[in-house]
């Protein structure tokens, strides 16, 4: 026997498949009794690859051709088992081939997927089978189908092959009995629809009548009509034109209102439902078909007095499900969709919330609005999500209808009052505003702060632990937050411990309900939206107050919270995690309205970078990862890198002059005439990136940047060796003439050493810290402008060495005499010429070499810049 | 990467048409024919299409606005607003289109339908700029009355609150003497900066979110044209007076400098005077269009030209950088195929003089599903998970179609029982008759013996 080199040989897969086939899969003539192994099978199928017959390159020929006649013998006993009198091989057989479908190689699968298809084809049609056999070769065939659909050259026998199924699987939807076998003909024809649309086209209108009629008979469970609901939304696809589209929705969204005609009646104004179809159908023009065919209509008519108000609004339910699902889904061509209808119709169910009019309270008895409140708060979640995918589907065209979309999101503020509705309105109102920007945030910011402060504040929940509500009872309590912290870092630890305590015992009282924790999770979502996104124009009113209660929840939730996840081992998993999202939803809040710009520094910036600090200490959790974040993005804040335009500019800059050292040889010619007097201060411009420029803290704290600009920046400059004088040409200055014969000294002084450096820079662009010495050299052959005269002399004074004072003194008095920018310029060059000059000068000289190091810091960051 | 970006410019002499480059080669693309755009007046919709409004006689009771395909030089659409429109601009995904008339009228229409939404009086003098906040639900209006107002386009759509307020716009920003020339807004929601060019010789810096002055400058000469740098850190301003200055944002600025406060530097290549500029990030380049009829590509770092297109004679007035259509790869300009012609050429209708009265007709929208093919369907593979529901089914034992298939397999069970009761019946009648027969002859031997 030979022995296999380890678990991933291409040689032990043949071996494992063989195996397989012997002992785990049942023989065709016996009845099997070993599901278990089966899943068995499956799993090792997929993990081990044993049906891809792929094989690294170098491979022998005998290997390949036992892998391929194992997957023979699989195929093989497939079709033995697919012909086996007992059902249940017959149905193993089934699964096992959808299997194959899906794992085995493309070419085995192009060659023979038409003889598969056939065999799992003469399945469905057999009207004695068991069950179980039509669901699986209904399966099967769905993934022969998607398979084939992923491949790009069998399109068109995907479609004829795909044609033929249509009829016998609406003949399943139509007359078999069980929903085990409508589940599985409504996946395939899901799949036809996705992947071979055009083939229904011929069968349309019974396609539409099967399953509307199964959509609106009630007799399905929910997920068998969602299931449903998202065939006939598919089906329009099988024409692909603009007609078939807006005739199903309208048909759709006449059915539905002719439903709700009934069922309000006596809970809204009579005339509504007229009005809504008087809308759908515009006087003069006719009326479209009724959904699913005449027949089935007045069957339902017929049926609906007798029906419960369940199955009435259930099916309501699914069309509307259906509607969402064509408003979202890809189609071909652009749309007229009645858009003022739909939003009728979400307006028109969001304002029926179970009472009764006045007018028809005599007719009204309990029962019947009991059973209407029973079922409303489920329309109304489909409702909203009719609004939402209203407002997907509408995309960039929502403008005309903004102001109606921004109405219905108000009513629904108003009577929105259960958990579940209030998540799905705060994700209306999220997407809502991440899609609008600006003008929604106008329109919207005043309804959100007032219902996130009802959803967000604690005081009005019973259950909430009192400790936790300390700090939020009033919310202009910050005196009192502030100090309670002091009393906590204090040394006074019997305090600390006390709090420990009562914390404790607070956990085991009864927390928030995970519902409403979801709600606050949503409110903290919109409000951080709200921050970032676009807060309004007039936003100071109640900006201060959501700062504040932002900033109290987080505090609040994260020191509950922290001391809660020490415990949580104990306890079961899935408070916990919502807690955690709790935690993480009012740290993101919080970071929004810290970086969120207003016009004062953030009030809790010191507190919340603390919070983000001891958060960022629990490793491995969400929350450190963002705190992670949270603290970077603060850092900016701490320490501000772009000024505000407001103030004057301000001490220092720290300017070098690039541009001259990036003269490009292949210019036009003219290019070069005004880029020199232009030289003087567009420092800035490079890449417009502010942190490396701007940063005045930065600089200090370096002394004088500039030397070191210039070395990286233009190594290639260099390797020409020619005096740096030259560069500037023309617009040298006097003073730098003077000083041209120490320069030239200063030049075969370093030559050497400068060829050297150029190669070690070139090569080390990236990291071109290493070359400090290199650096101050290039420096001296290389002069630096520096034009902002102030700061320069300052920093000079500080970073040259003693000997060299009296030069920089002279230079400095030189430019206090110029006055036009483009001698200043000059100047420039020739004052950094000869600090330069001085450091390289010195080597030997300790301080020349300390006052340089850090300066080399600042290369990478101007280097990468450029390259970029 | 493919550099994608194409440059279009026209001019406000008919003959130039509208030229089309390839920002990256230079190449000539299409010369689109007949285009004498108003300043601001030229738009590329929804990379869809090109569109421009036209300059009118001063007669003229009527606008006009042209629409070319990417594919065809000669216009393909031509509407008739009812006034002359001077400039004109669609939002970025080309949804809608503004223009601004003559009159102070703003001119909101829905490019699919050519619908005209909304009319509303903005200023008391003709608008010389629109700009689309970069979220597309602000508008930015200048007017020759040198006033810049901010409308928020939700709340100018909504007749209902448009009723009721006293004013429809945001902020009126009135500290321009002179007619306003241009204007751009920043990125960042309501946190964006405005920045207005005007005749008066100086540019504007606005915040959005408080509507106030933040930054004036004061340049040399009139600013027709400005452009921001894409970090905000500079902006750009073509002057009159033929230099493009560099004016400082959040870049430092010297109190000293030549030019005036904040002005750090600029551009100047002999020209006449800059009447528009545009900003390509891909390639990090500015571009600007001069009185002279010529388009220059700046290198922004080292302030010197690396390209010049010649426009044509008349002085350019608009450019635009584009990215290109995803149907035009290169050189598909000329030789069109099939599926260029059908996404090139299908444009919308015209746009439609007035308001549209009828109430139906605002109940519908044309909306757009998205097509793409490329990305699969992601639908699930089924049949092991069938299998395996099955098989827990059948462990149950519980449901009907188990219950079936068991009672299948007892009927098998039961054959095959009865099969072998068969024959075993069938054996043991053979024994005994083996039996007797043995029996029977011993006995006949028997008898015999």
């Amino acid at each position: 026997m030979e022995h296999c080199t380890n678990m991933h040989d291409v040689k032990l897969k043949p071996r494992l498949l063989r195996n397989l086939i012997r002992e785990s899969l049942p023989d065709e003539d016996q009845p099997c009794r070993l599901p278990r192994k089966l899943s068995h099978v499956i799993s090792v199928v997929r993990t081990h690859k044993l049906l891809s017959e792929s094989f690294p390159q170098a491979i022998e020929k005998k290997v390949v051709e036992r892998w391929k006649s194992a997957v023979d013998e699989w195929v093989d006993r497939m079709f033995k088992l697919i012909s086996s009198d007992m059902s249940d091989n017959c149905w193993t057989g089934i699964c096992l081939l959808g299997l194959t479908c899906q794992e085995c190689n493309v070419d085995r699968f192009l060659a023979s997927y038409s003889v598969w298809f056939i065999k799992l084809y003469s399945c469905i049609q057999q009207p004695t089978e068991s069950q179980f056999v039509k669901v699986a070769s209904c399966n099967s065939i769905s993934d022969l189908l998607i398979r084939l659909g992923r491949l790009p050259n069998v399109k068109k026998d995907g479609s004829t092959l795909a044609g033929k199924l249509v009829q016998p699987v609406l003949k399943l939807l139509n007359e078999d009995s069980s929903e085990v076998v409508w589940e599985g003909a409504g996946h395939l024809l899901c799949t036809i629809l996705t992947f071979f649309p055009a083939s229904v086209h011929r069968y349309y209108d019974s396609a539409e009548a099967a399953i509307a009629s199964k959509l609106l008979s009630g007799k399905c469970c929910v997920n068998m009509m969602k299931k449903l609901a998202y065939c006939l939304a598919l089906l329009p696809n099988s024409k692909g034109d603009e007609d078939s589209w807006c005739l199903l929705m309208q048909k759709i969204l006449l059915y539905i209102n002719v439903r709700l005609n009934d069922i309000f009646e006596g809970f809204e104004e009579e005339t509504k439902g007229s009005e809504a179809v008087s809308e759908l159908v515009p006087p003069g023009k006719e009326t479209p078909p009724p959904l699913g065919g005449h027949t089935l209509l007045e069957e339902a008519t017929d049926k609906a007095t007798r029906r419960s108000v369940l199955l009435q609004m259930s099916s309501i339910s699914m069309l509307i499900l259906c509607c969402c699902k064509m408003l979202t889904s890809l189609y071909p061509v652009k749309v007229t969709a009645p858009i003022h209808p739909l939003l009728a119709v979400v307006e028109r169910i969001i304002m029926v919330d179970g009472s009764v009019l006045r007018a028809a309270v005599p007719f009204m008895t309990s029962k019947q609005q009991e059973s209407v409140c029973l079922e409303l708060p489920d329309l109304h979640l489909y409702n909203l999500e009719l609004l939402k995918a209203t407002i997907a589907g509408m995309h960039s065209q929502l403008l005309p209808h903004a102001a109606y979309v921004v109405r219905l999101v108000k009513t629904h503020f108003k009577r929105c009052s259960s958990p579940k509705l209030r998540i799905k309105l705060y994700s209306v109102t999220k997407s809502l505003l991440i899609f609008m920007g600006v003008g929604m945030g106008i329109c919207l910011a005043q309804d959100i702060v007032e219902n996130s402060f009802i959803d967000l504040n604690p005081v009005g929940d019973g259950s909430r632990c009192t400790s936790s509500s300390i700090n939020l009872k009033s919310p202009s309590s910050v005196p009192m937050q502030t100090s309670h912290r002091k009393r906590k870092h204090g040394s006074t630890t019997i305090s600390f411990e006390e709090q420990h305590e009562k914390t404790g015992l607070e956990v085991e009282a009864p927390e928030i309900h995970p519902s409403q924790i979801s709600v606050k999770i949503a409110t903290l979502e919109v409000l951080e939206v709200l921050l970032s996104v676009g807060g309004g124009l007039r936003f100071e009113a109640w900006r201060l107050d959501v700062d504040l209660l932002l900033f109290t929840l987080a505090t609040d939730s994260c020191k509950d919270g922290w001391a809660y996840e020490e415990n949580s081992a104990f306890l079961s998993n899935e408070p916990i995690i919502t807690w955690a999202d709790y935690q993480l939803a009012a740290l993101h809040a919080l970071l929004a309205s810290l970086i969120s710009p207003s016009r004062v520094r953030p009030l809790y910036l010191a507190q919340g970078f603390e919070l983000f600090r001891k958060g960022q200490q629990e490793a491995g959790t969400k929350v450190s990862g963002f705190c992670k974040n949270a603290i970077l993005a603060l850092e900016a804040i701490i320490h501000p890198r772009a000024l505000p335009l407001e103030q004057p500019p301000s001490i220092i800059r720290n300017c070098s002059d690039k541009v001259n050292h990036r003269f490009p040889e292949n210019v036009y010619s003219f290019g070069q005439k005004q880029s020199n007097p232009s030289s003087s201060g567009i420092q800035e411009l490079e890449g417009g990136d502010p942190y490396s420029y701007d940063d005045d803290l930065y600089v200090k704290w370096v002394g004088n940047g500039n030397p070191s600009e210039a070395p990286i920046n233009s190594p290639t400059k260099n390797t020409d060796s020619v005096k740096p004088s030259e560069i500037f040409g023309a617009h040298r200055t006097e003073m730098v003439a003077a000083d041209r014969s120490k320069q030239e000294q200063a030049g075969k002084g370093m030559r050497n050493n400068d060829v050297e450096f150029v190669i070690e820079s070139q090569q080390f662009r990236g990291s071109s810290v290493l070359f400090p010495e290199p650096a101050s050299s290039k420096g001296a052959t290389d002069p630096v402008i520096t034009d902002d005269l102030d700061g320069t002399n300052m920093e000079i004074d500080r970073a040259v060495p003693d000997d060299t004072d009296d030069e920089t003194a002279s230079a400095a008095d030189f430019l206090a005499d110029k006055c036009d920018g483009f001698a200043n310029a000059g100047g420039g060059h020739a004052l950094v010429t000869e600090k330069g000059k001085a450091t390289v000068f010195d080597v030997d000289d300790d301080t020349s070499v300390d006052s340089f190091p850090d300066i080399v810091d600042v290369d990478p960051d101007s280097d990468e810049e450029e390259s970029s | 990467m493919e550099k994608m970006d194409l440059i279009i410019a026209s001019s406000s002499i008919a003959e130039a048409g509208v030229g089309c480059w390839d920002l990256d080669s230079g190449a000539e693309q299409l010369r689109y024919k007949s285009c004498a755009s108003t300043p601001h007046g030229l738009t590329c919709v929804g990379q869809r299409f090109i569109a421009s409004s036209q300059l009118r006689e001063p007669s003229a009771t009527s606008g006009s606005v042209l629409y070319w395909s990417w594919i065809k030089p000669q216009a393909a659409v031509k509407s008739f607003p009812s006034e002359p429109i001077k400039p004109f601009v669609s939002n970025s995904v080309g949804t809608y289109i503004v223009g601004g008339g003559q009159s102070g009228d703003i001119y909101l229409w829905e490019v699919e339908t050519g619908r005209l939404i909304k009319k509303w009086h903005a200023h008391y003098r003709a608008v010389t700029c629109l700009v689309f906040s970069s979220d597309d639900s602000l508008l930015i209006s200048g007017s020759e009355d040198g006033c810049v107002r901010v409308w928020s386009l939700i709340t100018v759509c909504d007749d209902y609150e448009s009723q009721r307020a006293s004013h429809l716009y945001e902020y009126s920003l009135t500290e321009h003497t002179l007619c306003v020339t241009d204007i751009v807004i920043g990125q960042g929601g309501y946190n964006a900066i405005i920045i207005s060019a005007s005749e008066d010789r100086t540019c504007k810096v606005w915040s959005l979110s408080h509507g106030r002055l933040l930054r004036n400058i004061v340049f040399p000469s009139v600013i027709d044209a400005i452009v921001l740098d894409p970090a905000e850190h500079v902006f750009y301003a073509g002057s009159r007076d033929g230099n493009i200055y560099i004016a400082a944002l959040s870049a430092e600025s010297s109190s000293s400098s030549s030019y005036g406060k904040h002005i750090l530097s600029s551009l100047y290549d002999h020209s006449k005077a800059v009447t528009c500029l545009a900003y390509s990030i891909e390639g990090n380049l500015l571009l600007s269009g001069s009185e002279d009829g010529m388009v220059r590509i700046w290198d922004p770092r080292t302030l010197n030209i690396v390209r010049m297109f010649k426009h044509g004679k008349g002085p350019v007035n608009n450019i635009l950088v584009v990215r290109r259509p995803n149907f035009l790869t290169l050189g598909a300009f000329s030789n069109s195929h099939g599926s260029s012609r059908r996404h090139g050429s299908l444009l919308p209708p015209p746009l439609e003089k007035y308001v549209n009265m009828d109430k139906d007709a605002n109940k519908m929208g044309v909306i757009r599903l998205p097509t793409a093919c490329n990305i699969l369907p992601n639908v699930p593979f089924n049949s092991s998970h069938i299998l395996d529901e099955h098989v827990k089914l059948v462990e149950q034992q519980g449901s009907s179609a188990a219950n079936e298939m068991e009672v299948e397999r007892l009927k098998l069970e039961n054959r095959k029982a009865m099969h072998m009761v068969q024959q075993w019946k069938k054996m043991y009648g053979n024994l005994h008759e083996f039996c007797v027969n043995e029996f029977l002859k011993g006995d006949d031997k028997g008898n015999i013996d």
